[in-house]
């Protein structure tokens, strides 16, 4: 009974994981696309401005299959998830707050906002990594 | 029908309460007597550690939240964490977006400093939302 729960349980985390990897492959490449659009083609603003947000479309899918992953999951997995989440969260927005003031009143230079997303899929990675080797 | 907070949440939210309040209150003291300190004739270094001591009383948001998140059941630990899942989507995509305006559309830079309201804005709705949703 406990293992064809735990089958099911896989079975959900691998179809899971294999949609995220559709849905992140579709979001890279909207990416690319549309930095490559607004490159090359001579467009006006607007045209850019809604070239820039069309990934936001996989993105909203990415953000869905990762809640369905959380609910999927046991609550031991999902503590581990939440916490490594809320680890990364913190780290990154603190940090992104600490050089904004450094920005704003120590005249350093500007970062765009585009390092955020990436330097916390970062933190969120090694954060879960090491909550799952120390919960081994 | 009037909805109760359940007795075993009440010390819980309430201490939550009391640390967030003491922690924000320090928070805009210390930005204001940065943005202040900046206006004087300062060493440099003095106004870069101005600008990080902010950091301290996030720090205890952050404990506050943690021990909040720590001390309530199961259900209500799903209802945060969904919501905070949410709005690191919202905030890690929006701001990607909004950067790849800057760099490729001339949108105006938006400094960092931003980021961290636009997670607590949009952690609050999600919050509303996922409430609701499992009511």
């Amino acid at each position: 009974m406990s293992n064809d729960f735990e089958n099911t349980r896989g079975r959900a985390a691998v179809k899971l994981f294999r949609e995220m990897l559709v849905v992140g492959f579709v979001y890279v490449g909207a990416v690319f696309a549309s930095s490559v659009a607004i490159k090359m083609l001579d467009q006006p603003q607007w045209v850019a401005a809604l070239l820039a947000f069309a990934p936001i479309v996989p993105a909203t899918f990415m953000v869905s299959v990762q809640l369905r992953y959380m609910r999927a999951t046991d609550e031991f997995e999902r503590r581990l998830q939440s916490e490594s989440l809320i680890i990364a969260a913190a780290v990154v927005v603190f940090a992104s707050l600490a050089y904004g003031q450094l920005e704003d009143l120590a005249g350093f230079p500007d970062i765009s906002l585009m390092f955020v997303f990436p330097a916390f899929c970062i933190v969120w990675s090694i954060a879960s990594i090491v909550l799952h080797l120390r919960h081994k | 029908m009037i909805e109760h907070v359940p007795d075993k949440l009440k010390p819980v939210a309430q201490r939550y309460a009391r640390e967030m309040i003491i922690a924000s209150l320090l928070y805009a003291v210390v930005v204001f007597a940065g943005a202040y300190a900046t206006r004087m004739e300062l060493p440099h270094w003095v106004i870069v550690v101005a600008a990080i001591v902010p950091i301290l009383p996030a720090l205890m948001m952050l404990r506050a939240y943690i021990t909040f998140v720590n001390g309530v059941d199961e259900f209500q630990r799903r209802i945060q964490s969904e919501a905070v899942m949410i709005a690191a989507g919202v905030t890690g995509f929006g701001t990607f977006t909004y950067g790849f305006l800057e760099e490729w559309a001339g949108f105006p830079h938006l400094p960092l400093i931003w980021v961290l309201p636009i997670l607590i804005g949009s952690w609050g709705v999600a919050l509303c939302i996922v409430r609701l949703k499992y009511k």
